[in-house]
């Protein structure tokens, strides 16, 4: 599988335009939107490899927007990684239940973001057809 | 910084967020004692672990108290205590929509995903053996294999415990 458009979603700008710029770094396109409801409008009409979601939003937060994807036909083959500083064992679980893929802390480094997307590559490579 | 940020306008917002032959409904089923509940699927949830629970006094049993999320301070209610007369144990809460609408309930337990839950005819559903509290705001019912999962109308159930 191979990962080449990633969707921020963060309402903080400065943590978009950070992730962001490690991805840039490693040549992924990037897009962003700076709410859970404005990533869903934009996967209307845009299909990324991969998400990476905060989950503390204002109106709609990363978990419901996570759940909206995964449980979308159109958008359920989109991995969900949450980057958060919610990072008890629960927020961890619920994520999972959300439909997310991993769960990254806030904050983090530049490696964990890019080995997020290693391991994405990985386990889609191991899931059956 | 290459990226585009695609702006809204209000009125983009207003617009169906998707089609909804696309979505498959999954529930979250969570447990009070061995009563199944479930919330419908566009209220949102969360599950949070609170070590701190700021008690109210001269308030209701079945109020367990008030909890500070994210800023916001809501009521945490026992549903244990008000159905069964047996206190919660635990500090996992469920906490069911958002703002000031949001209202936590204490659970034993982690919910669990209801995927391949079927309806149940309203008929069947009105049981002597249900809480009293809670009958008369039942809205649907699920069952999976082992177990009923009712389905009450939240914001009722909760209103009518103000009163």
């Amino acid at each position: 599988m191979m990962i080449k458009n990633i969707l921020v979603v963060d309402d903080n700008i400065a943590e978009r335009e950070n992730i962001a710029s490690i991805l840039e770094a490693g040549h992924y396109t990037v897009e962003a939107a700076n709410s859970g409801e404005e990533a869903l409008k934009m996967l209307e009409s845009y299909t990324p490899d991969l998400i990476f979601m905060d989950i503390v939003m204002p109106d709609m937060d990363g978990f419901y927007a996570c759940r909206e994807i995964t449980n979308n036909e159109k958008t359920s083959h989109i991995p969900v990684v949450f980057v958060s500083s919610k990072i008890d064992e629960v927020d961890k679980v619920w994520g999972v239940l959300q439909g997310a893929k991993g769960h990254i802390s806030k904050p983090y480094s530049d490696n964990e973001i890019l080995q997020a997307i290693s391991d994405i590559c990985i386990k889609k490579t191991e899931e059956p057809e | 910084m290459k990226y585009q940020k695609t702006a809204l306008t209000h009125q983009d917002t207003l617009l169906p967020l998707h089609n909804e032959e696309d979505t498959a409904v999954h529930r979250y089923g969570f447990k009070i004692n061995n009563l199944g509940l479930t919330y419908p699927p566009h209220i949102a949830g969360e599950v949070i672990k609170v070590k701190h629970v700021c008690r109210i006094p001269n308030s209701p049993k079945c109020l367990h108290g008030v909890i500070n999320v994210r800023g916001h301070i809501i009521p945490a209610f026992d549903l244990n205590t008000l159905f069964y007369n047996q206190q919660a144990t635990g500090n996992l809460f469920m906490i069911l929509d958002k703002g000031s609408a949001a209202v936590a309930i204490c659970i034993n337990d982690f919910p669990i995903l209801l995927n391949h839950a079927q309806e149940l005819e309203h008929e069947n559903i009105q049981d002597s053996s249900l809480p009293i509290a809670i009958r008369q705001f039942i809205r649907t019912c699920f069952h999976t294999n082992e177990q009923r999962w009712i389905e009450p109308d939240f914001a009722a159930f909760f209103l009518s415990l103000k009163s």
